[in-house]
């Protein structure tokens, strides 16, 4: 019975998914998706829907999923409503990375996101080393820090060997997009992202008692520690992988937790599934807008979960304020 | 399951918090850890949980060290409340005390009906069950502090581990959570519990920890930790140790105004008896060398005197004044610089006190207490009462309990000028 909400939101981002790739520049009636699908017809519409739609339309729910996935992770192991999967650096560390590989002129289609991976992994695990004691205030503070040195980092790259047409690029980097992500990208990001909802699901009896603080954990026979090397771990490599391919897409992970905790309450075996689906669904539709907004420009993506998820935020904020918590 | 400590030191950095602790508490025993702020309670109690490590000695539940257990498998065994434990989401009281069985879950198992029944149960002891769904943030502090007990022992614990579970409870939640730790230990449980109320401690506990600095300075049933010699040590306040008539369990009780142990201004001697002046004797005593006349020993009076040091002449019970205790009383009346006559009951037994009063009290500053209504203490007939006219016709000052202190002190001070007066004449 407690699943049935789970596997509703499941519903929801499938369907989601289904509508959303009939949305575009080119717009392709929900009836023909369908047998456009299966005939496997060369059509110009076949095309479209099979080269670019499918690739983005999944990029969309996994990269969601993933994003939804890290910050419910983020705010069970920080026991704080405002951590986000970029709280420890990746955000500004995978810059950093993606302006080194622009400033060094190296444009391979692989460098890139392999760069902006290994930057953001390299942010959170020097906030690791550095966070004192590994309590949860050292490693915030940690992660700002390294967060101001990192943009800095990128400031100084972007400016001193970077031309304005590599600014331009980064700047859409840097809001994010689904537009690079293709079938080669998909094989990376989609098994990732299944592989960590896999591994975190075992583990949300661990953040649930994390609730209680670390003594907290420990007296209900959780290793803080160890817990924490775990989700910290994965949710890393969520955020760095999807900011690796998609750049920084805002708020999402922020936002999608607390929606959901409104919706299944704060049990993590819950919490995490859903916050994964409700992740996707947002995205799909993010994107779906991003694409046709302003279409034949595409808006990028970051601007516009911006764009839904901060007023979500400052009502949930507002609501909260006003009942005193 | 027993716990054993072993001279258990522990440092935070080089601060030694504990210093060579040893204890045993057994199965069925409450054994209340008391003593100053920090002077290590909560340190200990986080040590026999396993959250801090020592640098020296060991801790035992049975046979085993607290360390060799799997977290897993202690928290089976041993819960623990913390002080002031905040989840961190709004979860419902429900959904808390579900944490509880954490350490009884698989990684994937969902709660199994053995699950839900200890759930339940911890809910139905704790007397939240109504309260199941309510969330945190709409709970009242000692309904906070009731789910939190709850969850610990939906963790089905042998040693339940609880650090100041009173803090912000009044006084009925405070009994109330009490009587739920008393029948843990009544099951079999072993109760350790930090706690800053030493009546509450010496009610409830079978045996009390007294630390100081880190030290265990005591260890023992409740009469034998809670002295007045220890505490003013411990805590550096005066007190008085009584046993409780209905509990049977002793009681401290704190003196606000402490006997100050320097320079008195005066000896004073007080009649009383029948309790009418316990009340009145520490306060005297605080200014005052007092010797209380004549009442019997076990009279509640005695007993007070006897916590303040104060000297008192005795009788044996019910029997009336023994002419070695009249001549006694004499005696002190003519050494004393004043008398204080408390508001007790007169009867054929002690109406030689007043008589002995009248006579060798004489040019003395002497105190009646709510003389007005004396005759409703008389018990002889009227006689005790034309004791009362004559002592006010020979210039006995009547005066309220509340006032005694202050008349006393002026009386005294007048005489003291008119001694140097008449000196320097």
């Amino acid at each position: 019975m407690k699943w049935a909400v789970p596997a509703l939101l499941l519903a929801l981002a499938l369907g989601s998914a289904l509508l959303a790739l009939g949305i575009g520049p080119v717009s392709i009636p929900a009836s023909q998706v369908f047998s456009l699908l299966l005939s496997g017809g060369a059509t110009p519409e076949a095309r479209i829907l099979r080269e670019l739609r499918v690739p983005r339309v999944l990029a969309g729910l996994v990269v969601g999923a993933g994003l939804g996935l890290a910050g419910a992770v983020m705010q069970g192991v920080f026991r704080n409503p405002l951590a986000d999967p970029y709280l420890l650096g990746v955000a500004n560390g995978a810059a950093a990375g993606v302006v080194a590989t622009l400033a060094f002129g190296i444009s391979s289609r692989e460098a890139r996101p392999a760069a902006a991976f290994l930057g953001g992994v390299l942010a959170v695990f020097l906030c690791w080393r550095l966070g004192w004691r590994r309590r949860e205030l050292g490693l915030i503070l940690a992660g700002i820090a390294l967060a101001a040195l990192f943009s800095a980092l990128t400031g100084f790259l972007l400016l001193a060997f970077a031309g304005t047409r590599r600014v331009e690029e980064f700047l859409f980097w840097s809001m994010g997009s689904l537009a690079r992500v293709s079938w080669p990208e998909l094989r990376i990001l989609g098994p990732t992202v299944l592989a960590a909802l896999g591994i975190l699901l075992p583990w949300a009896r661990e953040l649930n008692a994390l609730a209680l603080g670390e003594e907290g954990a420990l007296h209900l026979g959780v290793d803080p520690h160890r817990a924490r090397r775990v989700l910290l771990g994965l949710s890393t490599v969520l955020a760095s992988v999807t900011v690796a391919f998609c750049g920084v897409v805002a708020f999402v992970g922020l936002v999608v937790p607390h929606m959901v905790r409104l919706i299944v309450g704060p049990d993590h075996r819950l919490v995490l599934p859903a916050a994964a689906f409700t992740g996707g669904t947002l995205l799909v539709w993010a994107d779906a807008a991003a694409r046709t907004l302003r279409a034949p420009w595409e808006l990028p993506l970051g601007t516009v979960t911006a764009l839904l998820g901060a007023p979500f935020f400052l009502y949930l904020l507002w609501a909260r304020l006003s009942k005193g918590l | 399951m027993k716990v054993t400590i072993r001279s258990l030191s522990l440092a935070y950095s080089l601060d030694p918090v504990l210093t060579d602790v040893d204890l045993e508490v057994q199965e069925e025993e409450i054994l209340a850890v008391v003593g100053p702020n920090g002077a290590g309670k909560s340190t200990l109690l986080r040590a026999i949980s396993g959250a801090l490590q020592p640098q020296k000695g060991a801790i035992y539940l049975d046979f085993r060290a607290v360390w060799d257990f799997p977290a897993r498998e202690r928290a089976q065994r041993l819960a623990m409340v913390e002080q002031g434990a905040q989840p961190a989401f709004d979860l419902t009281v429900q959904e808390l005390v579900e944490l509880g069985r954490v350490p009884h879950l698989g990684r994937l198992q969902g709660y199994r009906p053995v699950d839900q029944r200890a759930v339940a149960q911890a809910l139905a002891v704790a007397g939240l069950t109504e309260l199941a769904h309510r969330r945190w943030s709409e709970l009242s502090g000692g309904e906070r502090q009731r789910a939190l007990l709850a969850m610990a022992f939906a963790q089905e614990p042998e040693i339940l581990l609880l650090d100041e579970p009173t803090a912000h409870l009044d006084v009925a939640h405070q009994i109330e959570l009490m009587q739920l730790i008393t029948k843990f230990a009544e099951d079999g449980g072993t109760v350790i519990m930090a706690l800053h109320d030493l009546n509450l401690a010496a009610a409830f506990a079978h045996r009390l920890a007294l630390l100081q600095r880190g030290r265990l300075l005591a260890c023992g049933a409740p009469e034998e930790v809670l002295t007045p010699a220890l505490l003013r040590a411990v805590f550096g306040v005066e007190a008085m140790v009584r046993t409780h008539p209905l509990t049977g369990r002793v009681h401290v009780h704190f003196l606000l105004n402490p006997p100050r142990t320097g320079k008195k201004r005066g000896r004073v001697l007080v009649i009383g008896g029948g309790g009418s002046v316990e009340d009145l004797l520490p306060l005297l005593a605080a200014e005052f060398e007092v010797t209380l006349g004549v009442v019997a020993a076990l009279d509640s009076d005695y007993q007070v005197a006897q916590a303040l040091g104060i000297p008192v002449i005795t009788e044996a019970p019910f029997s009336p004044i023994s002419d070695a205790a009249y001549a006694e009383l004499c005696q002190s009346i003519q050494e004393v610089e004043a008398v204080v006559v408390g508001p007790t009951w007169f009867g054929p037994g002690n109406l030689r006190a007043l008589e002995a009063v009248s006579i060798w009290a004489q040019g003395k500053p002497v105190l009646v207490v709510d003389a007005e209504n004396v005759s409703a203490r008389d018990f002889t007939g009227g006689q005790a009462t034309t004791l009362f006219r004559a002592l006010l016709a020979q210039g006995a000052r009547p005066a309220r309990k509340k006032d005694v202190l202050p008349v006393l002190s002026s009386l005294l001070e007048q005489g003291t000028k008119a001694h140097q007066r008449h000196s320097q004449a």
